[in-house]
Formats: C-alpha cells, sequence, structure tokens
C-alpha cells in the first residue's frame, strides 16, 4: 500500500504541474489539443488523489504499520469507526484528505464552467492546479504520510521495521464530532480556492466584467455552507468532550476557521450587487483575495504554526512552507488584481444611501471589521513574542467585548437590509415596512425588562433578534398575500414565493439560522449558572434549580485507558426527573484525559455536567452548569443547511433564443 | 500488488492526457460563440429580473416611481444586450436585427409567462 500511495502522490504532482503549466501554454499558442489535454489532466488528479486516499485508509484497516503515518496515529484496540478519523489525525493524511477535496472540487469546477467560462478557464484551471500541485509537492518533499517507520538500529542508526502496534489516536479525536468536523473544515478552507480561480482567471485573461461572478457566487456559498458547518459542529464537540463547558474559546484555530468565513460571508452578499448592478466588482476581487489569503493563513497557523492549540498538528516543522505559500498566495492574487484594476470599475455609482447595495457594503463593512478585530487577536501575540521576550494573550474577554456589538450591528443590518430596494428606498415605503417589526420587538423589550431581566445588553440582543425574524416573516407575509390573491392556498403560495427567487429566501433561512445561533449565544453567555460540587456516593448538590445526586459509578479498564462513568440522578424540586452519565477516561500513553458531558438538553436550558476528579477517598469532582438556550446552537445546525439548499438550487433556467434567430413565438422557455 | 496497480494507473493517466493530440479537434475553446451564450445568459437574467421586480412592486416593497425607474433601466440594459448580441452574429448572418423593441417586449412577455405561478397564467 505504501507503494501504491507513494506513486500516486508523486503521479498527481507530475499530472497538476502539466495540468497547470499545459493549460497556460494552450491558451498563449492557440494550442487547442494542448487545452483539452490539460483540462483532462486537471480531472485526472481526482482519481489520482483519491488512490492515494484509499491506500492509506487500507493500510489502516490492514493494520499496516510499517507505515510510520499509521504506527503513530492508530493502534489494534482503535475501534474501527476511526479508521476515518484517524486518516486525517495527522498532518500528512490531513494533507492528503485535503488535497482529494481540491481535487475533486477543481475538477467539477473545471467542468461545470468550460462552456460558461471558456475563454478563461485555462487561467482558472492553471491557478488550481498550481494550488493543487503545491500540496502535492508538501506531501512529496515533507509530510509523506507513506513514509516507512524506523526503529533504532545498530551503532544509532534508524532502521525499516514493522511494529507489532501502533501508538494509538489522540483520545480527543475520538468522538462522533471528528467524523465531520475536521473535514468539512479543511474542505471549507480549501473550496475558497475555488471562486478565487474563477476570478483570479477572469482577470488573466481580461474578462473584467461579470462572467465569472455566478460561478464564483455558487461555489462561494459551497464551499462558505460547508465550512460554516464545519465550525458549528467543532462548537458542538468542544460542547461535549472538551470539559470546559463552552462551545467557543476564541482559540487561534478557531479563529483561523472563522475569519474566512466571515470574509466569504461578505463576499456571498456584495456578489448579488455585483450580478444584479453591475457594481462592486474590485471590492469583490478583493474580498475573493482576502478570503484565500486568509484560508492560507488558516493553513500556516495549523500545520506548524506559532500557536498551540489543541485544534492544531502541534510540533511541526511545515509552518514556514505554508507561511512562504500563504505570501506566494498574497503576491499573486493582489498582483492580478492591481494589473487589471483599472477595468474592474462599477457600471453606476451608489445613487442613495437608503439602498440594498449601501445595506450590503454596511453588512460587509461589520463582516471585515470583526475579521480584523479577531485577526488582530491571533497576530498580536505573535507579534510581541517576536518583539520581545515576553508572551501576551489575548483572551475572550477581548473578542467578546469588541466584537459582540459588532455582531449585535450585524444583526440589526440583517434585519433592515431585506426592506430595502436596490437603488433607493422611499422613506415612506421604509417606515411602512419598518413599523410593525420595530413596535413588537420594543415591546418584547418591554415585556422582558417587566419579567425582570437585568441584563441591558442582553434585553437588547433579544429585540434585535425578535426584530429580524418579524421583519422576515413579514416580507414572507406580503409576498406569499400578493401571490395567494392571484388564486390558489397560501401554503403553495408561500412555495412559490420561496422558488421564485431561490437566492434570496435560501438567504432569509440562513439568517434564521443565524439569529438562532446567536438566540442560543446570549442566553448561554448572559445567564449561565455554575457550580463546583465534590459529593460521595448518595450525596446531592445543588446547581441552578437542580440537584444532582451521585447514584453510581463504573470503571472501565482497557489496555489503553482507564475509563469511569459516573451516573447521576437529576432532581427538581423533589421529582426526579432524570439520569445523567458523565464520562471520564485517561490514556497513559498519551497522558492526557478526555471526557463526555453528562447533558440534559431541553429547548430551554442544559444541565451540563462534567467529572473532572475522582479522589482516593470515593468523592466525585463535578463541573455542573445551567447553560440556557443552548440547545439553540445546534438547532441552527440543520436550519443554515436547508437555507443554504434553496438558496443554491438552481432556478428553472430561462433559454432565450439567439439574437438573430427568426421565430414569431415562444422566444423564451423555462427549463427545469 | 500494489506497485501493479500504481503502474496501471500511470499509464491509465498518460493515455487519457495524450488522447486529444491523437484525436485532434479544432479551435480553442472560447471566442465569439461564448461571449454570445454570454450574451444570452445575460439577458435571461434580466427578464428574471423584471419578474422580481413585479413582484416586489405588488408585495410593496418597491413604490411605483422607483418600479418604472428600474424597470425602464432593465429594458434599457436587455436592448443593449440584444443590439451587442445581434452585432456579434452580423458576420454570420449578414442581416441587422429587425424592431429590436418589439423583440424585447415579446421575450419580456414570454419570460413572465415562464417565471409567474400556474395560476397567474391560466386564462380567467
Amino acid at each position: 500500500m505504501a507503494d501504491l500511495g507513494f506513486m500516486a502522490i508523486v503521479l498527481g504532482l507530475g499530472v497538476a504541474l502539466y495540468a497547470a503549466a499545459g493549460s497556460i501554454a494552450g491558451k498563449v499558442y492557440g494550442a487547442a489539443e494542448l487545452v483539452v489535454s490539460a483540462r483532462r489532466a486537471a480531472y485526472l488528479t481526482a482519481p489520482i488523489a483519491l488512490a492515494g486516499a484509499g491506500a492509506l485508509i487500507a493500510a489502516f484497516a490492514t493494520h499496516d504499520f510499517s507505515i510510520d503515518y499509521v504506527f503513530a496515529h492508530s493502534n489494534r484496540v482503535m475501534d474501527r469507526e476511526f479508521i476515518w478519523v484517524a486518516f486525517y489525525a495527522g498532518n500528512g493524511g490531513s494533507l492528503l484528505y485535503v488535497t482529494c477535496v481540491l481535487a475533486i472540487m477543481s475538477a467539477a469546477a473545471i467542468h461545470l464552467a468550460r462552456r460558461r467560462l471558456a475563454d478563461s478557464l485555462p487561467y482558472t484551471t492553471a491557478i488550481l492546479m498550481a494550488i493543487l500541485a503545491f500540496f502535492f509537492l508538501v506531501m512529496v518533499v515533507w509530510a509523506n504520510p507513506f513514509s516507512h517507520t524506523t526503529c533504532p538500529g545498530p551503532g544509532g542508526s534508524q532502521v525499516a521495521c514493522v511494529p507489532d502496534d501502533g501508538r494509538g489516536i489522540n483520545p480527543l479525536l475520538t468522538h462522533p464530532g471528528m467524523w465531520v468536523h475536521p473535514p468539512l473544515l479543511m474542505a471549507g478552507l480549501a473550496g475558497i480556492a475555488v471562486p478565487f480561480a474563477y476570478a483570479a482567471g477572469a482577470l488573466a485573461a481580461g474578462r473584467t466584467r461579470d462572467e465569472w461572478a455566478d460561478a464564483a457566487r455558487v461555489s462561494g456559498i459551497v464551499s462558505w455552507a460547508i465550512l460554516g458547518t464545519g465550525i458549528l459542529i467543532g462548537a458542538w464537540w468542544a460542547y461535549t468532550i472538551l470539559g470546559w463547558g463552552g462551545y467557543w474559546g476564541w482559540d487561534p484555530i478557531e479563529n483561523v476557521a472563522l475569519m474566512p468565513w466571515l470574509t466569504m460571508t461578505a463576499f456571498i452578499h456584495s456578489i448579488m450587487v455585483q450580478k444584479r448592478r453591475g457594481m462592486f466588482r474590485m471590492w469583490n476581487i478583493v474580498l475573493l483575495n482576502i478570503a484565500f489569503v486568509l484560508a492560507q493563513f488558516g493553513m500556516f497557523i495549523n500545520r506548524g504554526g506559532p500557536v498551540v492549540s489543541v485544534h492544531s498538528f502541534a510540533g511541526s516543522a511545515l509552518g514556514q512552507v505554508f507561511l512562504g505559500f500563504m505570501l506566494l498566495s498574497l503576491v499573486f492574487a493582489f498582483g492580478v488584481f492591481f494589473w487589471r484594476y483599472r477595468w474592474l470599475k462599477s457600471d453606476r455609482p451608489v445613487e442613495s444611501f437608503l439602498s440594498r447595495e449601501v445595506a450590503f457594503l454596511l453588512n460587509n463593512f461589520l463582516l471585515l471589521g470583526i475579521t480584523f478585530v479577531t485577526l488582530w487577536g491571533v497576530v498580536f501575540p505573535l507579534i510581541t513574542e517576536f518583539a520581545s521576550d515576553g508572551t501576551v494573550t489575548v483572551a475572550t474577554p477581548y473578542f467578546n467585548r469588541v466584537n459582540g456589538p459588532l455582531f449585535l450591528g450585524l444583526l440589526a443590518i440583517m434585519g433592515i437590509g431585506p426592506v430595502m430596494a436596490w437603488r433607493r428606498s422611499s422613506m415612506r415605503s421604509l417606515g411602512r415596512w419598518l413599523l410593525l417589526p420595530v413596535g413588537l420587538a420594543v415591546l418584547a423589550a418591554a415585556a422582558m425588562v417587566v419579567a425582570g431581566m437585568r441584563e441591558p445588553l442582553a434585553v437588547v440582543a433579544f429585540s434585535v433578534l425578535a426584530f429580524v425574524v418579524l421583519v422576515i416573516l413579514e416580507e414572507w407575509f406580503r409576498s406569499t398575500r400578493a401571490r395567494a390573491r392571484a388564486g390558489g392556498n397560501w401554503a403553495a403560495a408561500w412555495l412559490g414565493v420561496i422558488a421564485g427567487n431561490r437566492p434570496r429566501h435560501g438567504g432569509y433561512i440562513v439568517h434564521l439560522a443565524i439569529v438562532t445561533v446567536a438566540f442560543g449565544v446570549v442566553g448561554t453567555q448572559f445567564f449561565d449558572q455554575r457550580a463546583d460540587l465534590v459529593l460521595k456516593r448518595g450525596e446531592s448538590g445543588a446547581v441552578g434549580s437542580y440537584r444532582l445526586e451521585y447514584a453510581n459509578l463504573k470503571i472501565e479498564e482497557r489496555s489503553d485507558r482507564t475509563a469511569q462513568l459516573a451516573h447521576l440522578n437529576v432532581y427538581r424540586g423533589n421529582d426526579r426527573i432524570g439520569t445523567l452519565r458523565a464520562w471520564h477516561a485517561f490514556y497513559p500513553d498519551f497522558r492526557q484525559a478526555s471526557v463526555r458531558a453528562g447533558i440534559r438538553s431541553t429547548p430551554v436550558e442544559d444541565l451540563y455536567v462534567v467529572p473532572t476528579d475522582f479522589l482516593e477517598d470515593g468523592r466525585l469532582v463535578l463541573r455542573a452548569s445551567v447553560n440556557p438556550l443552548a440547545m439553540w446552537l445546534w438547532i441552527a445546525g440543520p436550519v443554515f443547511v436547508i437555507g443554504t439548499a434553496v438558496a443554491l438550487w438552481p432556478q428553472p433556467a430561462l433559454e432565450v433564443r439567439p439574437a438573430k434567430a427568426q421565430v414569431a413565438a415562444g422566444l423564451v422557455r423555462g427549463t427545469a | 500488488m500494489g506497485l501493479t496497480i500504481g503502474v496501471l494507473l500511470t499509464l491509465a493517466a498518460v493515455t487519457v492526457i495524450a488522447w486529444p493530440f491523437v484525436r485532434r479537434r479544432g479551435a480553442v475553446p472560447g471566442g465569439p460563440s461564448s461571449r454570445g451564450f454570454e450574451l444570452r445568459r445575460a439577458r435571461g437574467d434580466i427578464y428574471r429580473q423584471v419578474r422580481q421586480l413585479e413582484v416586489d412592486h405588488s408585495a410593496g416593497l418597491v413604490g411605483k416611481a422607483e418600479f418604472r425607474s428600474q424597470m425602464d433601466e432593465l429594458r434599457v440594459t436587455a436592448a443593449r444586450l440584444l443590439r451587442e448580441e445581434a452585432a456579434l452574429q452580423e458576420g454570420d448572418a449578414g442581416q441587422p436585427l429587425a424592431d429590436p423593441m418589439a423583440r424585447l417586449e415579446q421575450e419580456i412577455a414570454d419570460a413572465r409567462a415562464v417565471l409567474a405561478p400556474a395560476q397567474e397564467r391560466s386564462p380567467k
């Protein structure tokens, strides 16, 4: 398997380099066969990368410890369902995974655009293949996942060997969330290369109008949705396994995934302005460039960069390689932009500040504001460490205090934007639309204060969330009513409204998902209650309105761990309302503990219990908390996916006849 | 076994990459025909925007004056695209496009019929 795997990555490198060089040479010298050949080579990189990945997975499945990567990330007692996780648990395998994803995405992107972007596609192909070649090269030279295991030999030398067993998988990765969280994050970050390549390829070909906008929008939404889902599942993983009761810690590795996602959020909004109004062309290119470079920054930080995190591949020497690639990406992206920026001017100026264009622009500024605040929080410790001997840590309060108000402003814009018309809106029209949502949001705020809520920021935040939801409901109501007047029932009319403009209404569903996340964030940030309990068996302690009784403990010994499962009875008043099972395991080989929180989840609040220590006298040390509205964070996930699917679902194509086609009727046809 | 699969994979890759040179096909993709395709696609987008503007107007999101102004702008853009496409085809067909505005209105009406809900399309 090692032979097949290594041959695949070497072959992949050669084919990707050929595809990149052949595309450009074929285009420049007008050699059609070379362009087609290079395109086919680009398609081939996907099965080649998959062959490499298949070889590595097969090596894990057969416990082939002659491969060092398999030895380092698995052992014989590892549950088989974690073979997939072990595949990308280290640098080499995760790079192979990224290469596979990028190769598949590139092949799809090139194939789907072969007609619409025929003129610029050779450049797009070259850019994608150059990026892919970089990943193959890193594996061939610096992080070969198929290198042989070595053991100490005579005279201090290292000789190839086949150990009886491997070191095992990192215990923190043995969680169902790990099945999808890292793959989605890596795929989302890698996928940003596709819209970037469409845009940069079009610029290189001198296509400086809006030819690339559709393709970049669709591929941008795909990578953005994958990344967003990965971030949310990562939050769920942190909530259930890391044992500190939170889901987002502004950890540098979390931040480097969030920043490209925020920038892509800005892009998928402002690209609509370009498509609709022929404006923001320069701005959209800049956003894509920033997102792409931030994705490379993420790779740099994640793969042996100077930051240590629970999520990173610490100790890797790849940091400098990825730093170099990031700087190269930066120079290339903005080099192409400055080469063509004179031709990127907007067709028309902004006509009014009360317009959807300006709402989108404001949304973009806020999103970029949050991005740069976060970036500063990530790089500031690095700068201070570089400039002095001391180390400065930028902690959660900085991010919360600076980004909190920006997020609140963003939510408010999310409510106002949809009622803004393109070009200009009248104050009268806006007033008519906003009166009801604003009035009801203010009433909701008053009701919260009367009900005893004493956190001003929480009251404001909940009111803004109510406002956003009400605006969306109002637009759906009015549009549905207008459509229902033509006949038919309201349900069909509402579905007709959604289907009639899928990007817009899919976007609204995504907005509802964001509101749902924000609902959970406000609840857990402002109203959580915590207690540290030390309990003997049969004893109980209180947290919030709950009482926890330590019922019993089960101990399980395995060759790689000692696991303890605590059973706790949960009472409210004198009523027993359930049982919680909280799990704690210690892995001596890794000198690492892993926990599974016991969680009783309802739409109102989570009761969350983590065992932190088992004392010799039999007492159990627990950290317990009540996390209001936490369930809404996870409910947002499916809503987000549904909204994205609606936004991406193709509109029925309008088949417009060529201008010179001489037909009397039926000039426009719809095709599903 | 692994080595054999690797060699076969390499041979297959070389064959697929070399095939276009064996069966030569023609010009480099791109050029006037793809530009015409882009223009037709852009025209389809404009017709879709016309329909959406009508929906927004009937829902009260866009006022009457703004509706007219935006509708005029969309018509002008569609007419420009139509003329540009016709000019692109001049070399092929030889004759100029007859009455582009009438053609445009017909296309907008057809697009409206395609995009409107079934109940709006049925005769009353």
